[in-house]
């Protein structure tokens, strides 16, 4: 089974909370260019909201050349010890960022306090096979 | 309080500021940082008094709004950037060109908070560029790139184009489209597409300056001393904003909620402020815009999400608004929602303050501009908006604003304004307090100053109870300043200080303590650095009445009719409102008032 976060994009309004709650819950700041879900505004009534969703298809790891991402228990992983910030997961998907203290790879990692704190109740975390 | 986990005390001071102001200078292009003093900060708390404070002080007397001495200050309040709802909010203060007085502007979207993590609470623009400019603020580093390419431009290609130009998706864009460039002096800027900081014609002073778009990012932590106790004040602000009745109405339908009730109470401008209701608003209420909703949105970290994005055929943008629906609909005798929203997208395009253009032309529906021609009602409108956006033919004129316009054509009677600022989508005859509200706005007339109206229908005082209204008006002018400087939404903490949510929020935040008495104190000293800054360009008594329209002439038709407020209560209130004020009865604010203020040698320039 695989964790992911999961987002209903009809429901989203753009409000950022999950950036915000994100950045404190897992980097103890507030900073939404820490967060590990990022929403953009593309257009005038267009959002494009970016995160690790758990694909199949895994290709931050092979990218990775120290190691850093990796498989725990199906779900993907960064190793922050690991990690050198050479953003090279960055040139194979656009659903992590670097982080702009360190370029550390910030992945959603289904901690789940973006869930509680959407006003919308637009996120959830689901599982699949 | 400590500092929360990871928190940074930027220069020592209190925290949820950086204490840096970005001063800019388009001629030499140079961006310098400076130290913002721990005494302003404790003053003017931040936003909306903090930049008045700068503007009072380094702008002279007289001099060209569209000119080289001329600032735009752009400030971000303490709250801003915070987790505090609804706290994503700017303002933006400079001389206006189209009153020539004080002006400020204020908006949501998500400009602020990336301007604080970007490391500024302030950001003052000077000089004039001498070719088109866009300025790119990423945390440190400040780009002066070409505009070349982008002048021209609608404000909505201009937003996409410099996020493409910088190759940044996250950035966020304060623009000014054709109408601010051909210095039209009710231009507005727009930001996060259809989100504007419009009246007084800020987009002017761009224009003038020849700065098409302000873009920033920013990566820095906001430095906020208790994250945990801010956490708890913000989660009890939320339950707060949901408790106020007036916002479950915003969150389905946005601010066109007000339409049908407005029109109910008989204060809807209909056919140039002649009328206060139309028999029927079903075709422009809420229910006719909901069925057109394409997409809701939100300001950064608000519940409420009160923006209901429009969507038809090839118009599609946030909004309309209340005021849009009213002086586009009624006021100009038309019905039908998509050429209200038509008009509004129109606007947007040209980045034209939509409440100034609607009133304008209300007043030239009797003139021969419309009467006598084979064109429809609307396509006359659509073809003086682009006149005036281009300033072509009578649009050069009409690009000018109500007062030199009204003094040209000779229409000062059916042209109504205070201090040269159209009146937005309220009759001002409605009330004496809302008067009053009118009469007093830094600004010129204004609705978002106080808003007694709603106590008064509602029956909160006894009929002849004029001082309880001033009163009111003058105590929430200062709770509205305060909530400008924070800077949060007024409308989703109901309008006013009215709980001390917002000062566990800034004790929170800043680690100094806030209740609501310091926060109104700083809204005084907003109150009167506007008031002395307008009073050194010449304003006085004289200029704070209705106009004539308003004292001479009843509402026509509703349950209003033949309601006007006479110059005999105009003068009642002034008197009462000056007093309280300590403003002398001429309406300049006195030496004791200064003094208890610590605003002496604010306004000497």
């Amino acid at each position: 089974m695989v964790k992911y976060l999961s987002l209903n994009k009809e429901s989203c309004t753009g409000c950022r909370q999950c950036e915000s709650v994100c950045s404190m819950s897992r980097e103890g700041v507030l900073n939404r260019a820490k967060s590990r879900i990022k929403v953009f505004r593309t257009d005038v009534l267009q959002l494009s909201q970016k995160f690790c969703n758990q694909c199949g298809e895994r290709q931050c790891i092979a990218a990775c050349p120290e190691d850093a991402i990796y498989e725990k228990k199906d779900q993907v992983r960064v190793h922050r010890e690991l990690c050198t910030g050479c953003g090279r997961c960055t040139t194979v998907c656009d659903r992590l960022f670097l982080s702009p203290e360190n370029g550390w790879a910030l992945m959603c990692n289904q901690c789940g306090a973006c869930v509680k704190a959407c006003p919308e109740a637009a996120l959830e975390i689901k599982e699949r096979e | 309080m400590p500092p929360g986990p990871g928190a940074v005390r930027h220069g020592g001071g209190s925290m949820a500021r950086f204490h840096k102001l970005l001063r800019i200078n388009l001629k030499s292009r140079t961006a310098v940082s400076e130290n913002i003093p721990e005494e302003m900060e404790r003053l003017f708390l931040g936003g909306k008094t903090l930049a008045t404070a700068y503007l009072c002080r380094e702008l002279k007397a007289g001099i060209d709004p569209l000119g080289a001495e001329n600032k735009f200050i752009i400030a971000a309040g303490p709250l801003t950037g915070t987790i505090a709802p609804a706290s994503a909010r700017f303002e933006i203060v400079t001389k206006s060109p189209l009153t020539g007085i004080y002006l400020d502007c204020n908006s949501g979207g998500h400009f602020g908070s990336e301007l604080k993590a970007a490391g500024f609470d302030l950001v003052i623009i000077e000089e004039i560029s001498a070719k088109p400019v866009i300025l790119f603020i990423e945390d440190d580093e400040v780009r002066f790139i070409d505009a070349a390419q982008l002048w021209g431009q609608t404000t909505y290609e201009t937003e996409l184009g410099v996020r493409k130009l910088l190759q940044k998706p996250e950035a966020r864009v304060l623009s000014i489209g054709p109408a601010g460039e051909n210095l039209v002096k009710f231009a507005c800027l727009s930001n996060d597409f259809s989100r504007n900081a419009a009246r007084g014609g800020s987009g002017a002073v761009l224009g003038s300056k020849r700065l098409k778009a302000i873009a920033v990012k920013g990566s820095r932590d906001i430095p906020v001393d208790n994250l945990q106790e801010l956490r708890k004040a913000a989660d009890k602000a939320k339950t707060v904003i949901f408790n106020n009745p007036w916002v479950e109405g915003q969150r389905r339908y946005g601010t066109v909620r007000s339409v049908g009730i407005v029109n109910t109470n008989g204060f809807l401008p209909t056919e140039n402020f002649t009328k206060g209701c139309l028999d029927d608003v079903e075709g422009i209420n809420e229910i006719a815009f909901e069925k057109r909703i394409g997409k809701i949105l939100s300001c950064g970290e608000c519940p409420v999400a009160c923006s209901k994005g429009y969507s038809r055929k090839n118009v599609q943008m946030e909004g309309p608004e209340y005021e849009t629906v009213g002086l586009f609909g009624p006021n100009l005798g038309i019905s039908d929602p998509d050429l209200i929203a038509g008009f509004n997208f129109q606007c947007n395009q040209y980045g034209l303050d939509t409440i100034t253009a609607g009133a304008l032309i209300g007043s030239l529906l009797l003139t021969d501009i419309f009467e006598g021609k084979t064109e429809s009602r609307a396509e006359i409108i659509t073809d003086l908006l682009e006149k005036i956006a281009y300033r072509r033919g009578i649009g050069d004129l009409l690009a000018e604003g109500p007062a030199v316009t009204a003094k040209e054509m000779g229409l000062e009677y059916q042209m109504p304004h205070i201090k040269g600022l159209s009146f937005p989508a309220y009759d001002p005859r409605v009330s004496p307090g809302t008067a009053l509200a009118y009469m007093t706005a830094d600004r010129g007339a204004c609705h978002l100053r106080a808003w007694p109206v709603g106590r008064e229908l509602g029956g909160m005082w006894a009929e002849d109870d004029v001082d309880s209204r001033v009163d009111f008006v003058k105590n929430q002018q200062e709770e509205k300043a305060a909530e400008e400087s924070l800077t949060v939404c007024q409308f989703v903490y109901g309008i006013g200080l009215l709980d001390d949510v917002l000062g566990e929020m800034l004790t929170a935040s800043t680690g100094e303590k806030w209740d609501l008495e310091r926060m109104k104190l700083a809204g005084e000293r907003c109150w009167t650095l506007s008031r002395l800054f307008n009073c050194r360009e010449g304003i006085s008594r004289k200029d704070d009445y209705l106009p004539e329209k308003f004292t001479r002439e009843g509402i026509k038709n509703g349950p209003l009719e033949g309601k006007l407020i006479s110059l005999e209560t105009q003068d009642y209130m002034l008197d009462r409102y000056y007093h309280l004020r300590g403003w002398d009865e001429d309406g300049i604010p006195g030496k004791e008032l200064i003094e208890r203020l610590e605003l002496g040698g604010w306004t000497d320039g």
